[in-house]
């Protein structure tokens, strides 16, 4: 039992963090006692075999579910997307102005840079501005280099911002408690 | 919004699972191994399910309001107090009235077409 016990709890990894943390225990104590109840000769082997196949279901669900889920995606992310696009914009400006052209260097890098570091820094006191900021910085490495590089971060920041309350007039609800469940 | 306002029918139709643990959990709170038990005496064990299935369903069974996770505790010594009890909400037993009425109606529509005796092997029309 302890053995069959520490296996199952192993195989529970592949489940998501989050998932496991909440649920783990209960899964656990619920494959004990069906362990209990049909356990013995065959019937541990059907326990296992019916066990094996409703973890690689349900995990395989559970992972998809937590991929595709935007408000965790977000949770995480955003902030972390805003700040890698703004020191990749302050480093291009380093070496714009390396090139020998300090204007454009102040213009399609540092000030990018500055908007969305700086826009970042603000949503808690200004949010109005702070969106302002985030978007024109978002949006002026897009048209300037008409490249897909700053496309694709520029919409990932804004439609990720604005749908998920991060900017914008919303505010960003409240992450669940871990404790709730 | 308010549970009173929610309109039991944005969850129709219910994933079996979540109809299962439901039907499991209308006469009273229950511990996941007695949910998974009833449901299979429910079932006459057609439907046996594993603690993935049956933890991932009240996951959003909790999350869409359907159920609560219970704060009373039985006796330590009839039960193991770690045990995480579930019970029906408010709103999961309008969304379960909803359901079942539908089942009923779905299952009227069937009889007054004579849909299982037409469907015997055997019968031309059959697929």
């Amino acid at each position: 039992m302890m053995r069959s016990d520490r296996l199952y709890r192993a195989m529970l990894l592949v489940y998501p963090e989050e998932h496991r943390r909440h649920y783990g225990d209960p899964m656990a104590q619920l494959f004990r006692d069906r362990l209990r109840r049909d356990g013995g000769g065959l019937g541990t082997a059907r326990v296992w075999v019916h066990a094996g196949f409703d973890l690689a279901g349900s995990a395989f669900k559970e992972r998809l579910e937590t991929a595709m889920n935007v408000q965790t995606w977000t949770n995480r992310w955003w902030e972390a997307t805003v700040v890698f696009y703004g020191i990749t914009q302050a480093v291009m400006g380093v070496v714009i102005v390396g090139n020998g052209h300090p204007d454009w260097a102040i213009g399609l890098g540092f000030l990018p840079a500055v908007l969305l570091l700086g826009g970042l820094a603000l949503r808690a006191s200004r949010r109005g501005v702070a969106t302002t900021m985030i978007i024109v910085g978002s949006l002026i490495p897009a048209i300037a280099f008409w490249t897909i590089y700053p496309f694709v971060l520029g919409a990932v920041i804004i439609i990720g911002g604005l749908s998920s309350g991060k900017i914008g007039r919303t505010r960003a609800p409240e992450p669940a408690s871990a404790g709730s469940h | 919004m308010p549970e009173a306002e929610r309109n039991p029918e944005d969850l129709l139709p219910l994933p079996p699972a979540q109809l299962h643990i439901l039907l499991a959990l209308a006469d009273g709170e229950k511990h996941g191994y007695a949910v998974m038990s009833e449901v299979e005496q429910m079932t006459e064990g057609d439907v046996s399910m594993g603690p993935g299935t049956l933890y991932g369903a009240i996951k959003r069974m909790l999350n869409a309001g359907l159920i609560e996770e219970s704060d009373d505790r039985p006796d330590p010594e009839l039960d193991d107090e770690r045990r995480r009890y579930y019970r029906v909400s408010g709103y999961g037993a309008r969304v379960l009235t909803a359901e079942l009425a539908r089942l009923e109606q779905l299952v009227r529509a069937a009889e007054a077409k004579k849909v299982a005796s037409r469907l015997q092997p055997g019968w031309e029309g059959a697929p």
